[in-house]
């Protein structure tokens, strides 16, 4: 699908983000499970595209709420892989200083605001990121990452229709992987496409194949110019495939094996490369380059994160209250 | 300074008046605030002033309200957001405990400069869904400023305070006390967070009490005057932080302590202040500190019921008799 007319350089910077979010979760895996990154380390691997289609249909003044699974997200927006490999491992040079870690890390310099490690609990602060810009008549948005177990939420339906009625400009985004945790999605609800949904808040809901980064750039390109002209907010569902289990290291064998036979099939990666290729954007040699090019960007990130140390006593009663009080 | 009587409630509406004229960036929003002007008429004749966009009614969602809120105060706006009652704090708890208070220590000092209007307190004959004094939930919480102001004085003043605060202020009304009068200067003028006030001078005991319990002290104390028993009244008006230097002034001087506080027994705030009181002042002690305060039972509706949980005059007249014997 090239019905969108994107520039060959975007396509290609689309690509490459696809294999630095890829990178990342692989090289994240192992250090997990070396125990050089501590905690649990939810991966986003073979879910890049429902990330880096949507961030690429945003502007960087244009806000982001992630989920739990966030890497690929702020991967995605544009944050300082450095930093955030600092973060990853706890220390000083980290974005948020090693206070946030693997799943609430946020970047404001590019307004991805940030990680919620509470299933469903981001969705109506990003009502509120509109909220403001309505206000402020600034004609940003706010996309909001969040899963199949978070559409179950009141808190997700109470701000789909708090954003509907007062027409904020925000793109609910429900990056379907099929797994609330260890349940699967028709044990949790019996609806099949999510986006039916947004037919309840009398807003547009479409559904899209969340491997294809193209069709998720043009259902997300879509949503934000009817956001940007003052229509009000979406829902879109991208249905995806979660290569891992819950977590690094978490065991997969009792999960359906045609569920991962699919994901293989589809990997978001091989899909957009195929197209490329077939329309010589894209070479295979610089696909080879692309992808060891992002890979020796992620280590050296978490090379040096792993040199830098970790944040001293003061950082930890910095921001208890972020201003004066009296 | 020229001196006029107004309500609590007018004082309140005062505020918000002043505030959302000085501050295009001020915006309130709540269930029934709007139109109606609020259940308690607090917020009456403000939407009509600054228009739907700065003041606006909202779905009944209070998980949506305060994520919103929260939001929006992040971006750029600064949101005073009604709950209601403090009963159905319950629902908006997840973002106020697992957003609010944790973005300005999480994301390196981002900001969240808005004020949670709620009222608690019984004597309403309200049953055990609209009556309840759950402050201790949020003083709990790390990062909220909580003020329950006692007179309209104090209330006007501190939320003019509290609105341009940088931080998330949590300002807890009380139901009985909207009709109450005091004076007010009839310019501005405001009240600084974090700071006690003694609202009567004694010298036999400390009665340190919040909220309507202030109201309820001050009867009591003129009462024991005739028993020839000297009482003074101080009054926290933010509990957190707590101005624990005006407290151990007045203990220094009396030496005996009864801290009052209208909300359940265990973990009440009342708990935490006798604990902090005692740390800090035990050689300063003749006697141990008493507790005023409903009991650990629902609140029932009846009248006849309703009395045996409300804490008032009597019941603190009896305590500081009990305190001078000890």
């Amino acid at each position: 699908m090239f019905a969108t007319s994107l520039p060959e350089e975007k396509l290609i910077e689309m690509y490459r983000k696809l294999w630095l979010a890829r990178n990342h979760e692989l090289l994240a895996e192992e250090w997990k499970l070396n125990g050089r990154i501590q905690g649990s380390v939810h991966l986003a691997t073979g879910q890049e595209a429902v990330a880096v289609g949507a961030c690429s249909a945003l502007e960087v003044d244009d806000y982001i709420m992630g989920t739990h699974r966030e890497h690929a997200q702020m991967i995605a927006k544009g944050v300082n892989i450095r930093r955030m490999a600092a973060e990853m491992l706890g220390k000083a040079t980290g974005m948020n200083q090693g206070k946030a870690g693997h799943m609430l890390f946020s970047d404001k310099s590019v307004n991805a605001l940030g990680g919620c490690g509470i299933v469903g609990g981001g969705a109506a602060v990003a009502v509120g990121y509109a909220m403001a810009f309505k206000v402020l008549g600034t004609r940003q948005v706010s996309l909001v990452f969040f899963g199949d177990g978070a559409f179950n939420t009141g808190a997700v339906h109470e701000a789909i229709n708090f954003a509907s009625v007062r027409k904020y400009p925000v793109i609910f985004l429900c990056e379907n992987n099929r797994w609330g945790l260890t349940v699967m999605q028709h044990e949790q609800t019996v609806v099949e496409d999510l986006s039916d949904r947004a037919r309840c808040y009398g807003i547009p809901g479409v559904t899209v194949n969340g491997n294809d980064v193209l069709a998720v750039y043009e259902a997300v390109k879509l949503a934000v110019d009817r956001a940007r002209e003052g229509d009000g907010p979406s829902v879109i569902e991208a249905k995806t495939w979660r290569m891992r289990g819950l977590a690094a290291g978490y065991p997969m064998d009792w999960e359906p094996s045609e569920y991962h036979e699919e994901g293989r099939k589809q990997d978001p990666i091989r899909l957009f490369e195929e197209k490329l290729i077939a329309r010589n954007i894209l070479s295979e040699e610089m696909a080879k380059g692309i992808e060891e090019e992002t890979r020796r960007v992620v280590e050296e990130a978490y090379e040096e994160a792993s040199q830098a140390p970790y944040p001293d006593e003061a950082v930890f009663w910095e921001n208890v209250f972020a201003a004066p009080i009296g | 300074m020229t001196m006029k009587k107004v309500t609590y409630r007018q004082a309140i509406n005062e505020a918000l008046f002043e505030e959302m004229e000085r501050d295009p960036k001020v915006v309130l929003f709540g269930e029934d605030v709007g139109t109606y002007g609020g259940v308690f008429k607090v917020t009456d004749g403000l939407k009509k002033k600054f228009g739907n966009e700065r003041v606006f009614d909202t779905p009944i969602a209070e998980a949506a309200l305060m994520g919103a809120a929260t939001g929006a105060a992040v971006a750029g706006l600064r949101p005073v957001v009604e709950i209601m009652f403090m009963d159905w704090i319950g629902i908006a708890m997840d973002q106020l405990v697992n957003q609010t208070s944790m973005i300005p220590y999480i994301w390196e000092g981002i900001k969240v400069p808005l004020v949670l209007r709620t009222q608690g307190g019984s004597g309403s004959k309200g049953s055990c869904q609209h009556t309840k004094s759950l402050e201790a939930w949020i003083y709990h919480v790390p990062g909220i400023v909580v003020a329950m102001p006692s007179t309209p004085y104090d209330a006007k003043g501190l939320l003019k305070s509290a609105i341009r605060n940088d931080n998330p202020v949590a300002f807890i009304e009380h139901k009985m006390l909207y009709p109450t009068e005091g004076e007010i200067p009839e310019g501005e003028y405001t009240v600084p967070l974090g700071r006690a006030s003694v609202k009567r001078e004694g010298k036999d005991v400390t009665v340190v009490a919040l909220s309507k319990m202030v109201v309820e002290s001050l009867k009591a104390a003129k009462e024991l005057e005739d028993e020839g028993i000297s009482v003074e009244v101080v009054d926290p008006v933010t509990i957190k932080p707590l101005d624990m230097d005006t407290i151990a002034e007045s203990v220094k001087k009396t030496n005996r302590v009864v801290v009052v506080n209208e909300a359940f027994r265990t973990g009440a705030v009342a708990s935490d202040l006798t604990a902090q009181i005692q740390e800090r002042c035990f050689d300063d002690l003749d006697g141990p500190i008493l507790r005023v305060t409903a009991p650990d039972v629902q609140v029932p509706y009846s009248p006849a019921l309703e009395q045996f949980w409300l804490p008032g005059k009597d019941k603190i007249k009896q305590a500081v008799l009990e305190c001078m014997k000890r």
